[in-house]
This record gives C-alpha cells, sequence and structure tokens, in this order.
C-alpha cells in the first residue's frame, strides 16, 4: 500500500469544501489542514512533485479524528481515512513518525508486555492516562441518583435457559487492562440467555496502529487475532465496543491471499453486543427518562438499529451527531482541539436536557466526560451495556 | 511572489504577528499550499500566497492592509474557497486573508427584522439562526452549509429562492469595507430604505474582493413562510417542461423555487446517491411552494393540473419531513454527482431569458455533442439562470482545450440570446476573458475606472474579473 495507489481518488477533489461542513476539527481549528479538503491538496502536491513529506506534513495528517464524516458526506466519495493512514505509513516508511501516538500504540498491540503490571502502570503514567482511568468508571454513587428515575419492571422469574448460541467475546483492552466494568455487565445480562460466551485471547483490535498508519504492525495483529478468533468454535464474534469492532470488520481490506480468504470468513460472524441482544430477543427491563445516545463515530447502521431497539421503551432525547472529540490518542496528542470538540458535543448533549448519556465506545465516554467537565455539568455518563445490566 | 528584501520581509513578518499573534499567520509551505486553490479546476500550477492571515476583527484587516498598501502586496480575500470561478486563487501570490475566525454574529434586532454579523459567517449557520426566532434569510446558495456570507456578498450569490424572494443583493443594507490602503467605511444604513448619497452597498455586492475585504454586513430579514412543500413533475422533453414553467408564471402562480434538472444528472445522482427519481425522462421540474397549509395545497393543485397539461409523465409530492429533505440533498448534491464521473467539473452559468431557455438548452446538447463532452444540466429555470456542468480531466489537455471550446459557444450563444456569462458565480479568474463579449464598451470602461479608483496599487485580488495576463 502506497500513497502513490491512491493519486487518481486524491485528485479526484474538486475542492467543492462540503467536508468542512462536517468536519469536527476544522469546526475547532478554522484551517485547512484540518480538513480532508486541505489534506487532498496537500499530498496531491507531493504526488507531483510540488512538496515533500516533512514532520509538518506528518502533523497535519495525525490532525484527524478518524470519524470518516467527511467521506459519508463527500460528493467524490473518497476515503479520507484510508488516504490519511496510508500518507502515514509512506512516512512511517521514510523515518518520519510521531513517536507519542505510535509508541502507545505499539505497547498496547503487546500482549505480553501489556500484561506485565508494573511497564503498563510506568507507561501510563507516562501518558498521564492514570488520572484519565477513574473517567472510564461509571459514577455509580452518582449513578444511583440518576437510577431513582429508572423504573424497573418488574421481572418474571428467570429460568436458566439451554445456551444454543456460542458467541466469542473480544474484551478490548480497556476490559483487559483498565476496568472489567462492561465484561462483567455483559457476562451478567447473557447469564439466563441462549448465549453462551466463549473467550479468547485476543490481542489489541489494532486500531491505534491503524490510525497511526503502521500498517505492518497492524497486519500482524490483525493476523494473529483472526487466528485466535479460527481457533474457537463459535456463532459469532461479539464485541462492546464499537470501534474495536470496525476494525475488525476492516481486516480484509489490509490483509492478502489466504489470510484475506479468512478474514472474510470471520466478517459476516462479526457483530456488537447489542445485536447480539437483538437476535437473542433479550428485553431490557429498563424504563427510563430523558436519555442520550452517543453513537460513536464507528457505529454502523446494524449496531444503531439494534440499540434503538433495546431503548424502544426509554425517552431518547435528540443530540447533535457530532463526533465526542476523544479519538483514542487524538485527545492526548491534540488535547485543546479535543476538549473544544467534545465541549461542543457536550453543549448539545445539555440542551436536550438529558439526565444520562450512554455510549457504546471507551474512548468516547472519555470524550464525552471530558465535554461535560469542561461545561461543568453533571450529566451521567455510562456504557450502554453497563445501564442495561 | 513579493518583490521585497529579506530584511523588509522580516519586518512584515513581524509586523503581522504582532497585529494577529502567530498562531493566525501561517507561512509554511504545506499550509501555502493549501491555500492556493478553490473549487474550481483552474490549472495544475500551483500559486502559493506567502502569507495566510486569519485575522478576527475589521481592526486588525485595516492594519494589514496598510502594511499590504506601503509595500504594494497582493491581497486575496478567502472565506470557504468554495467558488466557481477561480475567484481566490493567489496568481501573484502575497497575502491570503482567510475570514473564517470572523464569524461572530454582532447583533440580531428582531424587532426591525435585520441582522449584522462578521462576513467569516457560515450562510447556513445564519439561516439556521434566525429561522430558530422565527424570521427567514432565503438566499440559498446550494452549499450553503459551508460558503461565507462574504462569499456570497462578493460573488453575488444566489440559490434555488431567487426567483421568488430574490439573492444576497436584495438582502443587504449596509457593509463596513476596509479599503486597499487601509481605511474603514461603511456603505449604508441599517434602515429598511436609503437614498442619501450613491449606492456603495450594492457596489461591493459581486466585487469579487477586488474592490475591498468585506469585514460585517447587515441583512434585513422576513418573516418565515409557515410551511413548505415540494413537487417533482417529469416530462419527456425538455420543451414541455419548458412550457409548464411559463405557464405556471403566467397562471400568476409564484412557487418558492422553480429548478429544472437533466435526464444525465438524474441518471448520475441515481447511479451514485439514490434518492428515487424517475430516471427515464428527458427533465424534471423541482418546485417548492410555500405558505400556510391552505396556500400550498392550492398552488400544488394548481401546478399538478398545469403540469398534466403540458404532459407531464408523472408527479411526485414530498409527503413527509423526511422525504423533502431526500429530495433537496438529490438537488443539492447534482454538482457532486457530476464530480464522480470525471476528475474534474466546471460548472457553467449562464443566465438567459426565460423563453429562450428550451433554445438554449438545446444548443448546449448540440455543442456538447460536437466537442464530445459530458455536460449535463440543471439549473433555476424560473430565473432563466441554467449550469452546464462540464465534467472532464484538466490534465488531458486536448480534452481542456475541447472544453475551453465549448464554453467560449455556450457564452456566445447565451450572449446572442441576449443573456449574460454569469447569473450567480461570479467572473472570477476563468471568465475574465469573456467579460468584454458580456459587458457594454463604456461601462467596462467605468468599471475599470472604478477598480482604479479603490485599487490604486492594484493589490486587491489581481488577475480578477477583467482580462489581465497570468505570468
Ligand atoms: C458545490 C457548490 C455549489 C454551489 N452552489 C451555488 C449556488 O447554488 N448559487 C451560487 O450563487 N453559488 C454557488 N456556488 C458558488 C458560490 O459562488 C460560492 O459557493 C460562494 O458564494 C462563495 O463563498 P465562499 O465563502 O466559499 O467564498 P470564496 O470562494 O472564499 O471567495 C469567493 C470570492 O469572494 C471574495 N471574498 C470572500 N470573502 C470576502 C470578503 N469578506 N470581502 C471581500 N471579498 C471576499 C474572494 O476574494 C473571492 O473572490 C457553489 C459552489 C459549490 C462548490
Ligand atoms: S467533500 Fe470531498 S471532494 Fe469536496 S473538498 Fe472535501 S474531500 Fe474534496
Ligand atoms: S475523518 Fe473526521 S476528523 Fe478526519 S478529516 Fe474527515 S471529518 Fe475531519
Amino acid at each position: 500500500m502506497k500513497l502513490n495507489d491512491y493519486k487518481e481518488e486524491i485528485y479526484k477533489c474538486s475542492g467543492c469544501g462540503q467536508c468542512q461542513g462536517v468536519c469536527p476539527v476544522y469546526e475547532a481549528l478554522k484551517k485547512e489542514c484540518a480538513v480532508s479538503r486541505g489534506k487532498f491538496k496537500l499530498l496531491n502536491a507531493i504526488l507531483n512533485n510540488d512538496a515533500k513529506y516533512s514532520k509538518k506534513v506528518l502533523e497535519y495528517m495525525d490532525l484527524c479524528l478518524h470519524c470518516n464524516k467527511c467521506s459519508l458526506f463527500c460528493p467524490s466519495g473518497i476515503n479520507a481515512q484510508k488516504i490519511i493512514e496510508t500518507a502515514q505509513f509512506d512516512m512511517l516508511k521514510n523515518g518520519i513518525k510521531n513517536q507519542k501516538k505510535l509508541f502507545p500504540a505499539r505497547i498496547l498491540a503487546n500482549k505480553k508486555l501489556m500484561k506485565f503490571a508494573k511497564i503498563f502502570i510506568d507507561i501510563i503514567r507516562n501518558f498521564k492516562i492514570l488520572e484519565m482511568i477513574n473517567l472510564f468508571n461509571c459514577p455509580n454513587n452518582k449513578l444511583s441518583r440518576y437510577f431513582l428515575k429508572i423504573k424497573v419492571k418488574p421481572q418474571a422469574e428467570k429460568k436458566p435457559s439451554a445456551k444454543t448460541i456460542k458467541a466469542l467475546y473480544f474484551k478490548g483492552c480497556i476490559n483487559n487492562y483498565v476496568n472489567p466494568s462492561n465484561q462483567n455487565a455483559i457476562k451478567n445480562i447473557l447469564q439466563n440467555t441462549p448465549a453462551e460466551i466463549i473467550e479468547a485471547d485476543f490481542n489489541c483490535c489494532g486500531l491505534p496502529l491503524k490510525s497511526a498508519g503502521d500498517f505492518e504492525c497492524f497486519k500482524e495483529i490483525a493476523r494473529e487475532n483472526i487466528k485466535t478468533a479460527l481457533e474457537k468454535d463459535f456463532d459469532y464474534l461479539i464485541f462492546d465496543c464499537a470501534s474495536c469492532k470496525s476494525t475488525f470488520l476492516s481486516y480484509a481490506e489490509y490483509i492478502d491471499g489466504k489470510e484475506k480468504e479468512k478474514a472474510e470468513e470471520l466478517t459476516p460472524k462479526i457483530i456488537s453486543i447489542y445485536e447480539l441482544l437483538d437476535i437473542i430477543n433479550y428485553k431490557p427491563a429498563l424504563k427510563c427518562d430523558k436519555i442520550a445516545v452517543h453513537y460513536p463515530c464507528h457505529a454502523d447502521i446494524k449496531e444503531k438499529s439494534a440499540i434503538k431497539k433495546l431503548l424502544s421503551d426509554c425517552n431518547i432525547v435528540e443530540t447533535e451527531d457530532t463526533c465526542c472529540g476523544a479519538a483514542g490518542s487524538f485527545l492526548f496528542d491534540n488535547n485543546k482541539i479535543s476538549k473544544e470538540i467534545s465541549s461542543k458535543k457536550a453543549e448539545s448533549i445539555i440542551r436536550s436536557d438529558a439526565n444520562c448519556v450512554v455510549t457504546t465506545c471507551p474512548s468516547c465516554i472519555l470524550g464525552l466526560k471530558q465535554g461535560l467537565i469542561k461545561q461543568k455539568s453533571d450529566i451521567e455518563v455510562c456504557q450502554l451495556i453497563e445501564l442495561l445490566n | 511572489m513579493i518583490k521585497t528584501t529579506d530584511k523588509q520581509e522580516n519586518k512584515i513578518t513581524k509586523a503581522f504577528e504582532k497585529i494577529l499573534g502567530k498562531e493566525n499567520i501561517l507561512t509554511s509551505k504545506e499550509d501555502r499550499i493549501m491555500y492556493a486553490t478553490d473549487s474550481t479546476a483552474v490549472s495544475t500550477d500551483l500559486y502559493l500566497p506567502d502569507y495566510v492571515l486569519m485575522p478576527q476583527t475589521t481592526q486588525q484587516i485595516s492594519e494589514i492592509m496598510k502594511i499590504a498598501y506601503k509595500y504594494a502586496i497582493p491581497v486575496t480575500t478567502r472565506g470557504a474557497g468554495t467558488n466557481m470561478a477561480g475567484a481566490c486563487v493567489p496568481f501573484k501570490g502575497g497575502i491570503v486573508i482567510c475570514t473564517n475566525k470572523m464569524n461572530n454574529i454582532l447583533d440580531f434586532d428582531i424587532q426591525n427584522q435585520t441582522i449584522k454579523v462578521q462576513t467569516g459567517v457560515i450562510v447556513g449557520d445564519m439561516q439556521a439562526f434566525v429561522e430558530k426566532n422565527g424570521l427567514f434569510y432565503p438566499p440559498d446558495p446550494s452549499n450553503l452549509k459551508v460558503s461565507t456570507i462574504g462569499g456570497s456578498l462578493a460573488m453575488s450569490s444566489s440559490g434555488s429562492r431567487t426567483f421568488k424572494y430574490g439573492g444576497t443583493k436584495d438582502y443587504v443594507l449596509d457593509l463596513t469595507v476596509v479599503l486597499s490602503t487601509g481605511e474603514i467605511i461603511k456603505t449604508g444604513s441599517n434602515t429598511i430604505k436609503n437614498a442619501t448619497g450613491y449606492n456603495l452597498t450594492q457596489l461591493f455586492v459581486g466585487s469579487e474582493g477586488t474592490l475591498g475585504i468585506i469585514t460585517e454586513a447587515t441583512f434585513r430579514l422576513i418573516p418565515k413562510p409557515e410551511n413548505t412543500n415540494l413537487l417533482l413533475a417529469y416530462f419527456k422533453t425538455v420543451d414541455n417542461a419548458a412550457n409548464a414553467i411559463n405557464s405556471i408564471i403566467l397562471n400568476k402562480i409564484v412557487p418558492s423555487v422553480l429548478d429544472i434538472m437533466d435526464e444525465i444528472t438524474m441518471k448520475t445522482i441515481e447511479k451514485y446517491a439514490p434518492a428515487g427519481l424517475l430516471t427515464d425522462n428527458a427533465a424534471t421540474l423541482f418546485i417548492e411552494v410555500d405558505g400556510d397549509e391552505n396556500a400550498i395545497e392550492k398552488q400544488i393543485q394548481q401546478i399538478k393540473s398545469i403540469c398534466r397539461d403540458f404532459n407531464s409523465t408523472e408527479i411526485q409530492i414530498a409527503s413527509t419531513e423526511e422525504e423533502k429533505t431526500k429530495l433537496w440533498a438529490a438537488r443539492r448534491s447534482s454538482f457532486g454527482a457530476v464530480a464522480k464521473l470525471r476528475p474534474n467539473v466546471l460548472s457553467e452559468d449562464m443566465v438567459v431569458p426565460r423563453s429562450k431557455m428550451p433554445m438554449m438548452i438545446e444548443r448546449t446538447y448540440e455543442i456538447a455533442e460536437k466537442y464530445n463532452l459530458n455536460i449535463s444540466i440543471v439549473g433555476h429555470a424560473g430565473d432563466g439562470n441554467f449550469h452546464p456542468h462540464i465534467a472532464f480531466d484538466l490534465r488531458d489537455k486536448e480534452e481542456t482545450q475541447r472544453v475551453n471550446k465549448a464554453i467560449k459557444e455556450l457564452f456566445l450563444q447565451a450572449i446572442n440570446f441576449g443573456g449574460k456569462i454569469s447569473g450567480e458565480h461570479g467572473i472570477g479568474s476563468v471568465k475574465a476573458k469573456y467579460l468584454k463579449y458580456s459587458v457594454d464598451t463604456f461601462a467596462l470602461k467605468y468599471m475599470k475606472q472604478i477598480k482604479n479608483l479603490f485599487d490604486a496599487k492594484g493589490i486587491m485580488n489581481p488577475n480578477k474579473v477583467f482580462d489581465y495576463e497570468i505570468e
């Protein structure tokens, strides 16, 4: 994969500027370097030898949430994410790299290392994640206030049901290394359903590597995860995080040959926990007032419609469908811009008068909390799966 | 490029830093590349500015202009950079002044129904803001979600609703403008009427950044129509569609939108972003009506019966808000859809007397065939304003030559029919060489004198509007 493969696609950017209207980074920064149009003009110049790869070019490529919003709106249908990643990859090969982004991504992708607790703690100290960890938790004490507003329907006596569906569970780094609350919730919810959870020793999904353009390592991880999955016997591969799921779905695009076939074999089985709950016809004993749902940029239509169904008894308030501003390491690398985007999202949540906002990606939890804290709001942020629990 | 010594350049940079702060000055090559183009397929060459400046106030722009004037540095103003005429390409380098950070609403007077904004405000944002307050700013260029108030003033933009409600020029009351010398002038007044002295406000509308930099603008607003509905009428021939349009107008029905879209455009949209258009017709009319429920119903019935009289094959009426939004999105995506066909698209913009529309469309197809080009048409049929979208590859020199020949023929044809070469996209750099065919010789002489009066040093957006050789 090299940038030159995308030469025609990049040239096809007509400069119409439609992407400016949807790009959260542009909204915050008001500069061309933020948005795909500017990025493409720059890459086009590089492909025409009017400019060269540089630290600055990398800095500008990194100024992206990989939210894919621009591509959805781009009249020329240009896949910004892939082009930006490929440019980063090209630069990495040429020795131009952003260690701040690459280093943690590679560490995360190293299972053995990650399990080595001490090193882990050191790293998160280094990257100031430690203060952030508590942001991942649902504030149970505060949440209790909110739960008063939730009416729990009287539940029929639960009967342990026969297990007929095998669900291989990809836990992801947060469950594995930071806070297993999602994992616990899922196990609890599925206890009395036909779905049985199977675990496997997966690696990180690889998204941090992919969005740093480190395709070599990413492909390795992809192959490893595919292998780990296919060693098991299962009906579905389930995810509690929309971003991890979308990354698994992208594997087939990045690897070739026999392994690509394997990835494609896996693809139809990849679903979110919410889709699984829909499949097993799970009815949550939940009826709550004024809840906002933040769909991660990586959530697909299937996941969204499953969530809507699950929450059909709840009063969902409308918020603007904008990015939370976190986007993994973007939150650390470009904190000022990230805060601004989060803050805008928070404004829309506050305006909606929601009691609580739920989402399905741990990174979004950070973004949402960051924004609400900045706006001095005490609206709760929670993983949907924990709310369902 | 600026012709200054290193020492002077240092001094200039320092001065800009003092006015704007470092973070609002972009000088890296990477940044300058990104501000070298707009939405127009002008050239495969790059014309880099030396500085990209991002001011936030009128005062800052005035300070910048004093320096630019002193050293005779070319200045190109840029809003969203989405014009279709190559109007903000900095052919001579120098400074690009970007208004994107000038995006404050300064005053909203609900009682007098006026609004005052900085000119970097996005048209769609201002529109949404006033609509939330029950008022209406009708001008709706189809890229209103991104284009700026400054750009729409400087290009005299309009849109689909112009047929009933007029364009940008019909709503502007007052402008604050920074001239090439750095002087700040106010051109009009907050009042709805004003017959006091020359109408300088309108002089700056459509001036394409060649006379001064508009920093603030006051607009009048109107009450928001209670409701709207959308009707699509399909026809097997362009003639039938054109006759239906005439009949609607002669029957004193005034739809808020009366647009036409041809078969190739419909097919292209359906191919890339299906919206349910019936593509086996030669043309469809996009007709929006507004008013209270009764008025809407009455207009729809009248329009339906007229369209049937002219053998409309099918009439679609949007029944839900969702459907309306979807059909509008399809209409507004026509340029984008065509952009998928070939690497580049030029959107031309002739306007002819309404009665000449069908003939002009027919001639356009003939010219497309003659030069073997891919041309599709959308237009504001009610205004006689239509956009042939020419899809091509600028890198293919031979094809580009054919495109240029075709455009010249199209222009001469429009002029022959008593029309003009631009209805709403302006002249910019790409049409400058045709201006002399489309403007009265003596009027042109006075236009040039006006330009010299406001811009003695020729630093304001060089190479635009008038026919200069590009170095
Ligand atoms: C997809 C698409 C659809 C479009 N549809 C329509 C349409 O339906 N109707 C229509 O009329 N036009 C349409 N346009 C073109 C239209 O001219 C521009 O979209 C818009 O008016 C320009 O706004 P901008 O902020 O992008 O200006 P820019 O492109 O940044 O600038 C345009 C010109 O204005 C000057 N300028 C900008 N700001 C100022 C200022 N503050 N003071 C002085 N001069 C200034 C610039 O120097 C330049 O000459 C369309 C364009 C695109 C890409
Ligand atoms: S929307 Fe697509 S074609 Fe238009 S400027 Fe952005 S990237 Fe380019
Ligand atoms: S992917 Fe998102 S952040 Fe990146 S350029 Fe596109 S819209 Fe902007």
